[in-house]
C-alpha cells in the first residue's frame, strides 16, 4: 500500500509561508492544492519532493523519511512537472518523454490517447505552444511510472477543454493505476467541479476538505477576494460583490 | 547504432587522412608513401624518414585534435546549455596558454610538464565560467564573459613574455602558434589514451547528458545529479581540451562550430547520436583545414588556426544570428 504521510511539516524559504502541515494520502487519490496567489502552492510541491528543505516536521513516502531516499530512489518514487522545460537544441517530443521512460518501456498509450498527443509527437518539442508543452509535459510525468507524481499548475496554459479533459484524465488515471497525485490549480470553480477532497492553503494555514466544507471555513474567503471579487456560491464562479 | 551514413563518414574520414599523410611541404610520390607506410620494396630512406617521423605523426595528431576539441565542444554545450560555448571562445584554450606561459617563463622549475600546466589552467577558467554560468541566463552574455575572461587571462600572459628572457619567449612563442608537428609518436599514443578514455565515458553517460538538457529540477528528479555530472565534465573537458592546447597551441572554433554541424546531421536528438557525430566531423574537418594549410600550391605552410577561424567564425555568426530572437 503506497501511503504519503505529513506531520507538523513548516514550509518556506527564510520566513516561513505555511505551518503545521498535516496529513495522509492514501494510493489512487488525485489531490488538488488551491491557493491565491504567493501563499505557497510550489515551496509546498517542492518541498515536499526535497528540491526546496523544510524547515520542520516530518515528509514519509510509504512509512520512509524523504530524506533516506537516494536521488536514484527519488527518480523510481516520484515524478514531477514544475516549471516549464526549455531545451537548447532541437528535440521531438517523443524524444524528450522517452528520457523519462524506465528502461525497456515504452510510452503507454493510454497517456497518448488520453492527453491526445499522437499529432504532437513528431514535432519538436522548442516549437509547440507553452499548453501543448504542459500537456507533453505531464505525458512526461506520468511516463517515468513513478507511484507518486507532483504537478505544479499543470494545466494553467491549456485551452477550458483539453484543461478538463486533462484533470479528468489524471483523476482517473491515479484511480486507475493507484497512484498519488499532488497538483496545484489555479481555477478554483473547476477544481471544487472535479475533485471530492481539495487542499486549500491561505494564510500560512492549510485545510483539507470537501467543497462545502472549504467554501464555508473563513481561510477561504480571506484568500480568494479582491477589491471587486469574490466567490458566488450559488453559481460556483466568481463574480462581482 | 552504425548506420549508412556513418559508413560515409568513416570512409571520408580514411581518404582524407591518407591525403593528409601524402600533402606536406616536401613532395613524396604516391609510390613511396604507399611504400614507406606498409614496408615493401625499395624504400628512400629519407622518404621513409620524413612520412614516419613527420606526416604520420602530424596527420594523427591533426586527428586527434579535431576529434577531442569537437567532443570538449559538444559537452561544454551540453553542461552550459548554451549553443554559443566552446573550448576557444569562452577561454579555456586562453587558460591553458596561461599555465604554459607560467610554467615556460615564470620560471616554474617543478618538475610538471606543459600538458599538466596546460589542464590545470584550462579547470581553472572553466571553473570560473562554470561559476558565471550560474548567475546568468543568456547565452550570448556566457560568450561575452569567456571573451572578456580569454583577454583578462590573455593580459597577465603577455605581461610573461615581456619580462622573460628572449630565449624563453621564443620557446613559448613557437608553442603558442598552433601546430601539430611537434609531437612524438609516444606522445600521441599518450593523448589518444585521454581522448578515448574521455569519450567512452561520455558514450557511457549519454544518457545522463540528454536528460540534464531539461534543466537541473528536471535532471534530479531522473536520478541525474546535475552538479556531480558539471563537476566531472569540467574536469574531463579540461584535461581534454588542456592537454590537445598543450601539445598543438590554441586552436579556434573547431570545439564551438563542430557540435553544431554534427548535431544537424543526428537524425535522433541524443547524445549518443550526437558524440558519434562529433567525432567524425571534429576528424573531417580537422583534416580538410590541415589538408589547406599544407597545401602543395603554396610556397608556404599556414598556420592551422587562420584556416579554422575562416570556417569556423561564420559559423559562430550564422548560429547567433539564427538563434536571434526578432528585434
Amino acid at each position: 500500500m503506497k501511503k504519503l504521510s505529513i506531520q507538523n511539516l513548516r514550509v518556506g524559504h527564510k520566513e516561513k509561508l505555511i505551518h503545521d502541515v498535516t496529513f495522509e494520502l492514501n494510493e489512487g487519490y488525485t489531490l488538488p492544492i488551491i491557493g491565491a496567489n504567493g501563499s505557497g502552492k510550489t515551496t509546498f510541491l517542492k518541498t515536499l519532493t526535497g528540491f526546496v528543505s523544510k524547515l520542520a516536521g516530518e515528509i514519509k513516502y510509504n512509512d520512509q523519511a524523504l530524506e533516506s531516499y537516494s536521488i536514484q530512489d527519488r527518480s523510481q518514487l516520484f515524478a514531477i512537472s514544475f516549471e516549464t522545460i526549455r531545451p537548447p537544441f532541437k528535440i521531438t517530443s517523443r524524444e524528450l518523454i522517452e528520457l523519462s521512460l524506465p528502461v525497456n518501456q515504452k510510452i503507454s498509450s493510454e497517456i497518448i490517447e488520453g492527453l491526445e498527443l499522437s499529432e504532437l509527437f513528431n514535432k519538436n518539442y522548442q516549437t509547440l505552444s507553452q499548453g501543448q508543452q504542459q500537456r507533453i509535459n505531464i505525458a512526461r510525468a506520468l511516463s517515468q511510472s513513478t507511484p507518486f507524481i507532483f504537478l505544479d499548475e499543470p494545466t494553467s496554459a491549456l485551452d477550458p477543454p483539453h484543461k478538463l479533459e486533462t484533470m479528468l484524465f489524471l483523476k482517473n488515471y491515479a484511480k486507475a493505476h493507484r497512484k498519488i497525485i499532488l497538483l496545484s490549480v489555479h481555477d478554483v470553480a473547476m477544481a471544487f467541479d472535479l475533485f471530492d477532497q481539495l487542499l486549500l492553503v491561505s494564510n500560512q494555514k492549510t485545510l483539507i476538505g470537501t467543497k462545502v466544507e472549504i467554501i464555508n471555513h473563513k481561510l477561504f474567503n480571506t484568500s480568494f477576494s479582491s477589491t471587486n471579487f469574490h466567490y458566488n456560491r450559488e453559481i460556483n464562479k466568481f463574480s462581482k460583490k | 547504432m552504425i548506420r549508412g551514413n556513418h559508413i560515409l563518414l568513416i570512409l571520408l574520414t580514411i581518404s582524407l587522412f591518407l591525403v593528409d599523410i601524402c600533402t606536406g611541404s616536401v613532395y613524396i610520390p604516391l609510390a613511396e608513401i604507399s611504400k614507406s607506410i606498409f614496408g615493401y620494396g625499395e624504400i628512400e630512406s629519407h622518404y621513409e624518414a620524413i612520412v614516419w617521423l613527420k606526416r604520420i605523426p602530424h596527420t594523427f595528431m591533426a586527428l586527434i585534435a579535431g576529434i577531442g576539441l569537437s567532443i570538449s565542444g559538444l559537452i561544454m554545450q551540453t553542461i552550459f546549455r548554451n549553443p554559443l560555448a566552446g573550448p576557444f571562445v569562452l577561454g579555456v584554450s586562453s587558460g591553458a596558454s596561461f599555465g604554459v606561459a607560467i610554467l615556460l617563463l615564470g620560471g616554474l622549475s617543478i618538475g610538471i610538464g606543459i600538458p599538466v600546466a596546460a589542464s590545470t589552467g584550462a579547470m581553472g577558467t572553466l571553473l570560473l565560467i562554470s561559476f558565471f554560468a550560474k548567475k546568468i541566463n543568456s547565452s550570448s552574455s556566457i560568450l561575452i564573459i569567456g571573451l572578456m575572461l580569454s583577454y583578462f587571462v590573455s593580459a597577465f600572459t603577455s605581461f610573461l613574455v615581456s619580462i622573460s628572457t628572449a630565449e624563453e619567449v621564443q620557446s613559448f612563442s613557437l608553442w603558442n602558434l598552433g601546430d601539430f608537428s611537434k609531437v612524438s609518436l609516444t606522445e600521441i599514443a599518450g593523448l589518444s589514451l585521454i581522448v578515448v578514455s574521455s569519450v567512452i565515458y561520455f558514450l557511457f553517460r549519454h544518457k545522463a547528458y540528454s536528460i540534464y538538457l531539461l534543466g537541473d529540477t528536471y535532471a534530479q528528479s531522473l536520478g541525474v545529479s546535475p552538479i556531480q555530472l558539471r563537476t566531472i565534465s569540467v574536469i574531463v573537458v579540461g584535461i581534454l581540451a588542456g592537454t590537445i592546447t598543450a601539445y598543438c597551441g590554441p586552436i579556434a572554433f573547431v570545439g564551438i562550430s563542430v557540435p553544431h554541424l554534427a548535431r544537424s546531421i543526428s537524425k535522433r536528438s541524443n547524445h549518443q547520436s550526437y558524440i558519434i557525430n562529433s567525432i567524425f566531423i571534429g576528424a573531417i574537418f580537422m583534416l580538410l583545414c590541415d589538408i589547406l594549410c599544407e597545401n602543395p600550391f603554396l610556397q608556404q605552410t599556414l598556420p592551422i588556426n587562420s584556416i579554422t577561424c575562416l570556417f569556423g567564425a561564420p559559423v559562430v555568426i550564422w548560429i547567433m544570428y539564427k538563434t536571434a530572437t526578432p528585434k
